[in-house]
């Protein structure tokens, strides 16, 4: 892993097209202001993770579908 | 086109009911195609299997949030219209993943991060949404929900 330092207002760049940018620092919480191409998507890591092991969990295998259709639209 | 579903076994649709996850769905990068397959064929229920064209294990169960979470409402950036080319919010299908574990009364949604699909375009991709108030894991039967069914 490359670790750089960095003061808030300085700049990051990736790729010539990603810029990330510490826009502010209190106690142990920075905040980064992101610029990147429309195809790149960013996430909060551990929010991803949560969700792709929801989806997971979100297989039709383990629901009885019986159950679901007994309910209709509103 | 024929089919192998996990619901329904082999099933017979059309080539353009093919959706296109270009990125996949978190957790299943790699399953592209899917289609969406309602849960009952008279089209009443709120629940649909998302189904990949490829791999039959890979089916997901869905839901039409709006019918259990009325308040419901979801932004979608800029960035998410143009990757998914919608040119009217018509056009969007809006449905979130459901989570069993043992009993049907312990069911579960994931607001925070719903399928948004095209119906035009047949294209699709799951979006995070930034409200806190959007739980991954939202009980899909409220009691308030309940009652209101029990009249």
């Amino acid at each position: 892993m490359l670790v750089l330092g960095r003061k808030k207002g300085e700049t990051i760049v990736i790729n010539d097209d990603i810029e990330i940018t510490v826009t502010s620092i209190e106690g142990d919480m920075v905040r980064l202001g992101i610029t990147a191409p429309k195809q790149i998507t960013i996430h909060r890591k551990e929010v991803y993770l949560e969700i792709q092991e929801e989806n997971k969990q979100a297989t039709s295998k383990v629901i009885n579908l019986s159950d679901f259709l007994s309910m209709r639209k509103k | 086109m024929k089919i192998q579903t996990e619901q329904f076994g082999e099933v017979e649709l059309a080539k353009d009911r093919v959706i296109t996850f270009d990125k996949g769905i978190p957790g299943f990068e790699e399953v592209k195609d899917y289609v969406l397959i309602p849960a009952d064929a008279e089209g009443e229920s709120p629940f649909f299997f998302l189904q990949s064209v490829e791999q039959v294990e890979v089916s997901f169960f869905l839901v039409d949030p709006f019918t259990f979470f009325k308040d419901y409402d979801i932004k979608l950036e800029e960035q998410m219209v143009e990757r998914l080319q919608l040119e009217e919010p018509t056009d969007a299908i809006v449905l979130t993943t459901v989570t069993v574990k043992g009993d049907i009364s312990s069911a579960t949604t994931n607001l925070k991060a719903p399928l948004v699909i095209n119906n035009k375009k047949q294209r699709g991709m799951q979006i995070v949404l930034n409200n806190k108030d959007y739980q991954i894991k939202q009980a899909l039967f409220q009691a308030d929900n309940t009652a209101a069914r029990q009249v």
